[in-house]
């Protein structure tokens, strides 16, 4: 027993075998295909070529091509949006639905398995479900139901450049709340009742125990929500392709949307790498910036 | 399968046994490592076992891997596409005696399916005969193999192909790398009932569709969204009826310079007159491709539309009799006596390295799709059009609706450019057009973008 | 402490609530559901079917005797459990030491687990499939699973790490008076103690896992061994045939199995917390 506590000990105190397991996988999987990416970003490579010279045109073709601010705009709307309100939605659920368990409400189940259900589609069938809701012809049920409530006839879901982003925003809402809302919920758990109780002895009203004393235990959960959906978010392209295709024109391609239009599409690997390597860099700058801003009130990492 | 799952749960029950009583807590973390292990070496067992299953390339002699789209393939919802692939397929095994199909199925989003044949091309995995559409094909001719010999003796000439199939099936070296099998052709369906003369020019669409717009009707669509289909109707044909070239002999892009710029401009001008004017409503830019256009088909709203050939059966599939009032016509152009319209189709490339399995891919496909009554007997189920000119005089092809028409319009059919850039232009184009459709550019702004993202 | 009267309307606040969620979470399933029911002139008839007249049935029964639909499933629950529990393998013990060891680097070495998070799996297939081609790879559950774990680990450790933050140092010390190592303590204190985060964690994978298309795509050439969202994909309208009413009827089948796995796993969501496992 002596020498065994004495060796756990050993391999206890230093954190470095702990991480080994997972350095493993990540490196594994990961390395050869990153470096690849950034070689052949610096590429003219396509899908078939084995001879392909080295150049910098895919990234000059990128930074001067007259669609790249757009898409900048536009990535960053769709992105700000969704995940702005994927967690505040998220949020509200996990809310809504920790009061009805400990109310014991009926249903409760029900609505926690309809959020998740939405997201548990793949995303390319989203995108053809919400493209026949959208459907703007007399057969699209959403424009059916409202112009039959007399609220509106006829809405350009997706033909207006302008609508079609708001459309597509909201079908990534529909489908990423569940995400945030599970993560929410079940940092909620971890909030004792003692807190609460004692939030509620202070006479706090319902608005300022979320603000004061539910938000802040949750900043934790609420960031790593936060940095995980932004990123995810930046790379989604599934639903958007089912969807809109990017159309009308360019006004709903998203970076990750032209990558995969680089490759699947266009076959131009190396122009679909130096987009890749583009996008990375975006993620990694976001996240930098989170922690900046975010770090100041509270303890991470 | 049923072994991983066993796996998985051994060691979870290991993991759970390990774990329970403090103490000895270092032969535990070793033997969790062992299992780990033992959990990935049996799993790749399993993976070695299931090599033997259908549907992946099977490198065995006797077998041969053939990979389709899957309105092609044994998966067609079809019944009659099934029944006729089964009975081809076994016909061809008894023949073949020892030999036997591996049946294949690629993805229906065909530029996702094509790009995974290339990456399985360039690393040698490609099936031994797959199904290429036609404008992507010329990207395998160093991939493929050269098929003469074949043809000779199996007594089929390539000048029984149509023209612009000759151009895709021969490679730069003048070998015969493919057999194009099915073709396809755009064309204008018109309502009878709310157009009883079909336009022939731009100038009359926008005179009916006008009429049409006032009366409440849909006068004219196309499919407009960012995708292929949109400039295969609504862009290549009026371009190359007034003389445009997309490149040039090298496979260069052309189209914003000098005269072809000035013809593409005027054709996206002309696109922007028909949304300005009400004849075309801007939600075909939602309209990525041609059976998209169903829903409007089938409201009875509709009165003209571009589409392709293969789109009868579909509508009487959706109208039933209401079907017989739609009648087709030769694409509008700018000049009434233009009849240019555009063809594709699909292509069979034989990767096999093996001379024998060579020989029996060419076997099976000109068997079943190529030879007399393959090519009449698949083309009728599917509603396509033979591919080869004496087809059409053949017992064996009874054609269906409009066949006759259809294969008038293909004498007046071009084919996309066979170049590498063509890609990237079709997209640029693409969402030229739906920019212009959707009102968010000017032609000149938008021919000016595509242009510059092409260079 | 509530009075009764204001209980009784801060329930039906919440049932109005419900209600609205679900319109919105359930509408579109809705019409999926009664997409799968129709037939192909019903799709586009105008005005609206809500309901088919003469439900399809047979639209289930082609998919089932059609397509591969019970295979596709049976890889994807293969694929999608083997990832779960492998993930939390590997992440548990990372996210343990990420919360209660104090290193140098530690928020860099954070920041660095993250960057892999980043790298859009479209680019990284395509490599990927190289590698596995020249080291015979190819077509195999288990090195496919290797990637998905791949991509979960980053958020998968950071989540645990942060849910393990909320427990308290105290139970650990305790533990450690008891005698267990620290294996042992993660194992009988911390991850009963952790159940909701370990199931959340569980449930995210899973979904994310059960959706995800590029990688098996690309990865697997044989379709025998596809999961579901691939599999199902091919069902989806080519130019020249409709198909719309089998996508939506395999979709209704191939949301089943996450709605029971989910059903199943939730009760561990609100775990040990309420039962007074970590009473301070």
């Amino acid at each position: 027993m002596q020498k065994k506590g004495i060796k756990n000990r050993g391999i206890g105190e230093n954190p470095i075998p702990w991480f080994l397991p997972l350095l493993a996988v990540l490196l594994l999987v990961f390395v050869y295909p990153i470096i690849e990416i950034v070689r052949f970003s610096f590429t003219d490579a396509g899908l078939l070529d084995t001879n392909y010279s080295v150049t910098l045109e895919s990234y000059t073709s990128l930074f001067t091509s007259p669609g790249f601010t757009q898409m900048l705009i536009i990535t960053g709307v769709f992105v700000f949006f969704s995940v702005t309100f994927q967690m505040i939605l998220g949020l509200a659920i996990a809310l809504l639905v920790d009061q009805g368990m400990k109310r014991k409400l009926h249903g409760t189940i029900v609505i926690r398995t309809a959020v998740l259900t939405a997201w548990a589609i793949p995303g390319v069938i989203i995108g053809i479900i919400w493209m026949m809701m959208y459907n703007e012809a007399d057969s699209g049920v959403l424009n059916y139901i409202l112009s039959s409530l007399g609220i509106a006839d006829s809405v350009a879901f997706l033909s207006d450049p302008v609508n079609a982003l708001v459309s597509v925003t909201v079908a990534n809402i529909w489908r990423g709340t569940a995400f945030s809302m599970i993560m929410i919920y079940a940092g909620l758990q971890t909030i004792s009742r003692d807190v609460i109780e004692a939030s509620l002895v202070d006479g706090a009203n319902a608005f300022k125990r979320l603000f004061k004393v539910i938000i802040p235990i949750l900043s934790p959960v609420l960031f790593v929500n936060l940095i995980i959906v932004t990123v995810e978010t930046f790379n989604t392209f599934d639903m958007v392709m089912a969807l809109t295709g990017g159309g009308p024109g360019r006004s709903t391609e998203v970076i990750a949307l032209s990558i995969y239009n680089s490759i699947f599409n266009q076959f131009e690997l190396g122009q679909g790498a130096a987009t890749a390597v583009v996008l990375l860099l975006i993620n990694a700058l976001m996240t930098v910036i989170y922690f900046k801003v975010l770090q100041k009130n509270q303890e991470v990492g | 399968m049923k072994k991983s799952r066993l796996t998985t749960f051994t060691v979870l029950a290991g993991v759970t046994v390990l774990f329970t009583a403090c103490g000895g807590g270092l032969n535990e973390a070793a033997e969790d490592m062992e299992n780990e292990n033992s959990n990935n070496e049996e799993e790749n067992n399993l993976g070695g076992e299931e090599n033997d299953s259908e549907g992946e390339v099977v490198e065995e002699p006797g077998v041969l891997n053939w990979q389709a789209i899957p309105p092609y393939s044994l998966q067609a919802t079809d019944e009659e596409r099934v029944e006729y692939l089964e009975s081809a397929i076994s016909e061809w095994e008894e023949e073949n005696e020892g030999m036997e199909v591996n049946p294949m199925v690629t993805t229906s989003n065909i530029s996702e399916g094509m790009a995974r044949l290339q990456e399985q091309a360039s690393q040698g995995r490609a099936p031994d005969v797959a199904m290429i559409d036609s404008y992507i094909f010329p990207r395998f001719y160093d991939y493929l193999q050269p098929l003469d010999p074949f043809m000779e003796e199996a007594g089929l000439t390539i000048d029984d192909f149509f023209p612009f199939a000759q151009e895709v099936m021969t490679g730069p070296d003048g070998n015969v790398y493919g057999i194009q099998f099915t073709t396809d052709v755009r064309n204008l369906y018109y309502n009878t009932e709310l157009v009883p003369e079909p336009p022939e020019s731009w100038e009359e669409v926008l005179e009916i569709g006008q009429e049409l717009s006032e009366d409440g009707y849909d006068a004219f669509m196309f499919p407009g969204g960012t995708d292929e289909p949109t400039v295969n109707t609504s862009l290549w044909p009026y371009f190359w009826a007034q003389g445009g070239e997309l490149v040039d002999e090298d496979g260069e892009p052309v189209f914003g310079e000098g005269e072809n710029r000035e013809i593409m401009l005027e054709t996206l001008e002309y696109l922007e007159e028909l949304v300005d004017s009400g004849v075309t409503p801007t939600r075909v830019t939602t309209y990525g491709n041609e059976a998209d256009l169903n829903a409007e088909i089938a409201g009875g709203n509709l009165g003209m539309f571009i589409g392709g050939n293969w789109q009868v059966a579909q509508m009487r599939e959706i109208l039933g009799d209401d079907a017989d009032k739609w009648d087709v016509a030769p694409i509008p152009h700018k000049d009434p006596e233009d009849q240019t319209t555009l063809a594709g189709g699909w292509v069979w490339g034989i990767f096999a390295e093996d001379e024998e399995k060579q020989q029996a891919a060419f076997d099976f496909i000109t068997h079943t799709f190529v030879e007399d009554e393959g090519m009449g007997e698949w083309a009728t189920i599917g509603g396509y059009l033979p591919t080869r000119e004496s087809l059409y005089d053949s017992e064996h092809y009874e054609g269906g609706e409009f066949s006759d028409e259809f294969s008038e319009f293909l004498n007046h059919a071009e084919m996309r450019p066979a170049a590498e850039s063509y890609t990237s232009i079709s997209a640029e184009l693409s969402n030229a057009v739906s920019s212009v459709l959707s009102g968010s550019s000017s032609p000149e702004d938008a021919l000016d973008d595509a242009w510059e993202s092409v260079q | 402490m509530e009075s009764r009267k204001k209980r009784m309307l801060i329930n039906s606040l919440i049932y109005v609530l419900y209600a609205v969620v679900l319109v919105f979470f359930l509408f579109p399933l809705f019409w999926v559901l009664s997409t799968s029911l129709k037939t192909v002139p019903e799709l586009f008839q105008t005005p609206i079917v809500w309901f088919s007249s003469d439900p399809q049935f047979e639209n289930y029964a082609y998919i089932f005797e059609r397509t591969q639909i019970l295979t596709y499933l049976m890889n994807s629950f293969i694929i999608v459990a083997s990832t779960i529990i492998i993930s939390l393998i590997v992440a548990v013990p990372a996210a343990y030491a990420l919360s209660r060891f104090k290193f140098k680097f530690k928020k860099a070495f954070m920041l660095f687990i993250l960057i892999f998070q980043m790298v859009s799996p479209v680019v990284v297939a395509i490599p990927l499939y190289r590698l596995f081609v020249q080291f015979n790879l190819i077509n195999m559950h288990w090195s496919l699973i290797l990637v998905y774990v791949a991509i979960q680990l980053p958020f998968t450790t950071w989540f645990l790490k942060g849910f393990f933050d909320t427990i308290p140092q105290a139970l650990d010390e305790a533990a450690k008076i008891d005698g267990c190592s620290r294996l042992q303590m993660i194992w009988k204190v911390l991850i009963p103690v952790s159940t909701p985060g370990i199931a959340s964690a569980s449930i995210l994978v899973g979904v994310l896992s059960w959706s995800q298309f590029v990688i098996p795509f690309i990865l697997l050439d044989d379709s025998a061994l596809y999961p579901v969202s691939v599999g199902l994909i091919n069902l989806q309208s080519t130019a020249e045939a409709i198909t719309t009413h089998y996508l939506a009827a395999a979709s209704m089948i191939a949301i089943l199995p996450v709605i029971i796995l989910f059903v199943a796993l939730q009760k561990y969501i609100v775990g040990a917390l309420t039962s007074g496992a970590v009473k301070e």
